[in-house]
């Protein structure tokens, strides 16, 4: 069922094109570049500031300040860089319209971030100076609290796509939004990486 | 024949659901924009009064009718209420109505988010208005420079409110700004090529990308402010190594790019209005776009202009005050192409026209003492004074508000149907463009005879009695225009002449279906073939047919050409955005009085999300596999 053209006027037909497309040429594509866009404005203005404030004092970070555990750290680390690569198959497989590979990938994906929310836990409680005890540690709070509120936000998107595409049925529409689910993880782990890096050994 | 049933048949798919119900869960964009213009109206209304009640304090020296601190809360209220839930959302709402039809398509990008979006920006205004009318009104100026909105020197709920304020309605702009931007890229008709978009248009788009870009940090600094007051961080805090100054950077960040989120539709509106009444296209399309994008990057590399008085090193200065005038080269082009234009097309002068002119003589103004004001040593001379309520106001009235009010008149018979009284019209604008220059131009003199803003009263032997008097009259008289428009508006909607679809005989596609437009939009989506499309049309210019009409399907174009690329099904009525709303309302609102409002906020936002993004039963095509 679908439209006729009226008589006697020239038309275009769009009712074979299809109902989705992958990349720019999909509509939410660009919402979600622009949504990284902004977060990621959020982050430059965030490293804008503790630079800035950096720049005021001759010892940095303040004398007595104790970090969580660089292995502690590092493990958050390793598990954010190991979600990428299931999530890589997922990537791939999204584009084929191979279901298998695909849920498998999300199901290790989201295992990688659980445990990356789990270390990021014991980091939070192992960090050895707080929010109100100097500008350091308020911009540096900032910074793990907007993270790990990616963090989370990213894990349980996440896993709810896992109990999506184990449950079916699996539009064929669906596969686009699982490229960009997989983009916006990345974001979440590689906007850290800087970040730690800083944090860990960023001294004078 | 046909198409009598395609229209019965759209009508039915693309119902608007009426009420109460209705204005929560509708969330087609005619609807969202019509919500956004009218709230916008109401604030601005607001605004209004509060201005009025400042003038009125100020007329005589030594007047008791409003206390100090209540004249604090009414100058921070009021520009709060103008710059963020007034001009931004009045141009995110007409572009949110306007555009889709301007491009040609049945509905945006992002509807639901639109919608989140509206009521995000609602619950924050309405917090404001709740803790003014509570007489805990913010008081510490729209900018609200830190230490002052302190903890030390702001103690109790006020500045929260402010903060928490921006952290909404600035959600509300992001959101309405990406799906703008989407909506331009992908949703314009066959044809439409980048280099063919109506400027109006392109204002939209350029407006829309400096919001994605400045907001944050004005967010990054409401959310710094608001922690620093309720959980102690040190931000701002010298004594524990934070920087006072570190808020002005963010703040301008954003704060002057606001002022060309304000401005540059302002001018798009100026271009339609232009060639809708010289019956010509504006001269110079390629140098406009330029200008525009011109201005957009050069607004982000000015705010440090707010700052000289901060002492600031010498280079840096001269740099931004270089950067500062040259944002007057494509400025200049602009109002150089309109007066071109003007004289060499037909001059039909009806009231929309009327605020051409009037926005041209006052945005002049506006930009020669902003010239003036670039240059530090004077800046330093008038840092503070009512020299610079007096520039302000001449760029934001002149180049906001006068093609605002013209613009909305343009489009009054698009929405209504109803024409708006020409007389009426031209008495309305007779009151505001005397009203505005008596009430801002003796601005200048006070300014320069040294009297500081934000003062709640003054000693009778300054000199500046006549000139406050003056200057009170004439904001009587522009508050006269501004209820001449509504009045207007009333009887025009009630007993005005018919519209027709395009009573300017304009260029546009919204002027290519009914007026008001049908829930659809377009019966049949049209194509274009050149700028200023109804112009430009061929006699037998294609339709777009095909979509299934018992499903909300839109066309999804190319980029670049606009070739038809494919389609996407829009989502029908829901209320899970406005329970979105909500449950950051909620939790936004709780967080200040405890930080456990954030944690309360992600909880109830997790529920609504989860509500919002539950799968359908499926409709379209699957996958072979299935689990
Ligand atoms: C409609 C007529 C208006 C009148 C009579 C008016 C009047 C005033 C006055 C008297 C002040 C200065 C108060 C003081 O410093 O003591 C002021 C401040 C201000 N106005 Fe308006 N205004 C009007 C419209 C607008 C509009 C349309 C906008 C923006 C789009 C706006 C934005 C501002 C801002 C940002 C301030 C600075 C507030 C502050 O100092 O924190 N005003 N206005
Ligand atoms: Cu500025």
């Amino acid at each position: 069922m679908s439209e006729t053209a009226p008589v006697g006027r020239r038309f275009v037909d769009v009712s074979e094109l299809p109902m989705f497309a992958f990349g720019p040429r999909d509509p939410i594509w660009w919402g979600l570049w622009l949504l990284l866009a902004i977060e990621s404005t959020m982050f430059v203005l965030l490293a804008s500031s503790y630079f800035y404030l950096r720049g005021n004092e001759s010892t940095w970070p303040p004398p007595g300040v104790h970090q969580a555990p660089l292995w502690l750290t590092a493990l958050t680390v390793v598990a954010l860089l190991l979600s990428v690569i299931p999530t890589w198959w997922a990537f791939r497989a999204a584009i084929q319209f191979r279901l298998r590979p695909i849920q498998i990938g999300f199901l290790l994906g989201t295992l990688a971030s659980a445990a990356a929310c789990v270390t990021r836990a014991y980091e939070l409680a192992t960090i050895g100076y707080n929010w109100n005890s100097h500008a350091y540690g308020s911009i540096v709070w900032a910074i793990y609290f907007m993270h790990t509120f990616h963090l989370t936000s990213g894990t349980v998107e996440n896993a709810v796509m896992t109990v999506l595409l184990f449950k079916g049925p699996v539009e064929k529409k669906l596969m686009p939004d699982i490229r960009l689910s997989c983009i916006y993880w990345w974001f979440v782990v590689v906007s850290w990486i800087p970040f730690w890096i800083v944090i860990m050994f960023d001294k004078s | 024949m046909i198409d009598l049933e395609l229209h019965v048949q759209l009508a039915e798919t693309w119902r608007k659901p009426r009420g109460l119900w209705g204005w929560l869960t509708d969330n087609h964009h005619t609807t969202i924009g019509m919500n956004f213009i009218v709230t916008s109206f109401v604030f601005f209304l607001l605004g209004g009064i509060e201005a009025i009640l400042m003038r009125t304090q100020l007329a005589r020296p030594e007047n008791h009718f409003v206390t100090n601190d209540f004249y604090n809360q009414l100058f921070t209220t009021h520009g709060s209420t103008m710059m963020f839930l007034f001009a931004v959302p009045m141009i995110e709402g007409l572009g949110i109505y306007i555009v889709p039809l301007m491009l040609g398509t049945r509905q945006m990008s992002f509807p639901r988010l639109n919608q989140f979006s509206y009521f995000s920006y609602l619950i924050g205004g309405l917090l404001l208005y709740a803790g003014f009318f509570l007489n805990f009104g913010p008081d510490a100026g729209w900018f609200s420079y830190v230490p002052l909105s302190g903890p030390e020197f702001a103690p109790g709920k006020r500045i929260d409110i402010w903060a928490q304020m921006i952290t909404f309605t600035e959600i509300g702009s992001l959101g309405g700004a990406v799906s703008m931007i989407a909506t331009i890229f992908k949703h314009r008709a066959p044809g439409m090529s980048l280099n063919r978009m109506p400027l109006f248009v392109w204002g939209e788009l350029v407006t829309s990308f400096m919001i994605v870009f400045a907001m944050p940090a004005v967010m990054v600094a409401s959310s710094m402010l608001a922690s620093d007051r309720l959980i102690a961080t040190q931000f701002f805090n010298k004594a524990e190594g934070g920087d006072v100054l570190l808020w002005q950077h963010l703040f301008w960040f954003f704060g002057h790019p606001e002022v060309y989120i304000i401005f540059i539709p302002g001018t798009t509106m100026m271009s339609t209005l232009v060639s809708a009444f010289t019956k010509r296209p504006v001269f110079g399309y390629v140098g406009m776009v330029l200008s525009l994008v011109a201005t957009a990057f050069v607004g982000f590399g000015v705010w440090v202009h707010h700052m000289f008085a901060t002492g600031l090193p010498e280079l840096g200065l001269s740099f931004f005050t270089a950067s500062s005038v040259l944002i007057t080269i494509p400025t200049a082009f602009q109002v150089f192409s309109w007066i071109i234009t003007i004289f060499h097309g037909k001059f039909i002068v009806r009231t929309p026209m009327l605020y051409v002119l009037g926005f041209l003589f006052i945005f002049v103004m506006g930009g020669l003492s902003g010239v003036m004001l670039a240059s530090t040593p004077l800046d330093w001379q008038l840092h503070d004074t009512f020299f610079v309520v007096a520039h302000l106001h001449y760029v934001l009235i002149g180049g906001m508000l006068f093609p605002l009010i013209g613009a909305l008149t343009y489009w009054f018979p698009k929405f209504t149907g109803k024409m708006m009284n020409e007389t009426l019209g031209r008495w309305t604008f007779a009151f505001f463009f005397v009203g505005f220059n008596l009430t801002f131009f003796p601005m200048h003199n006070l300014g320069l005879h040294g009297m500081p803003r934000r003062v709640y009263t003054y000693l009778p032997t300054m000199g500046w009695n006549n000139l406050n008097m003056l200057s009170t009259v004439g904001a009587y008289v522009l508050g006269v225009g501004v209820l001449l428009f509504m009045a207007n508006a009333v009887i025009s909607l009630r007993s005005g002449a018919i519209a027709g679809d395009n009573p300017w005989g304009s260029f546009s596609l919204e002027w290519f279906t009914s007026s008001p437009p049908p829930p659809y939009n377009f019966l049949y989506l049209p194509t274009t073939r050149d700028r200023y499309e109804i112009w430009t049309m061929a006699d037998d210019q294609p339709l777009v047919t095909g979509f299934r009409p018992d499903r909300r399907e839109v066309l999804i174009t190319k980029l670049m050409d606009a070739f038809p690329d494919h389609k996407i099904e829009t989502p029908r009525p829901t209320i899970w955005p406005t329970l979105l709303a909500g449950a950051t309302g909620i939790g936004v609102i709780t967080a200040i009085f405890t930080p456990w409002g954030v944690p309360l906020g992600m909880l109830l936002a997790g529920i609504a999300l989860t509500g919002w993004f539950w799968p359908k039963p499926p409709h379209h095509e699957l996958l072979e596999e299935q689990p």
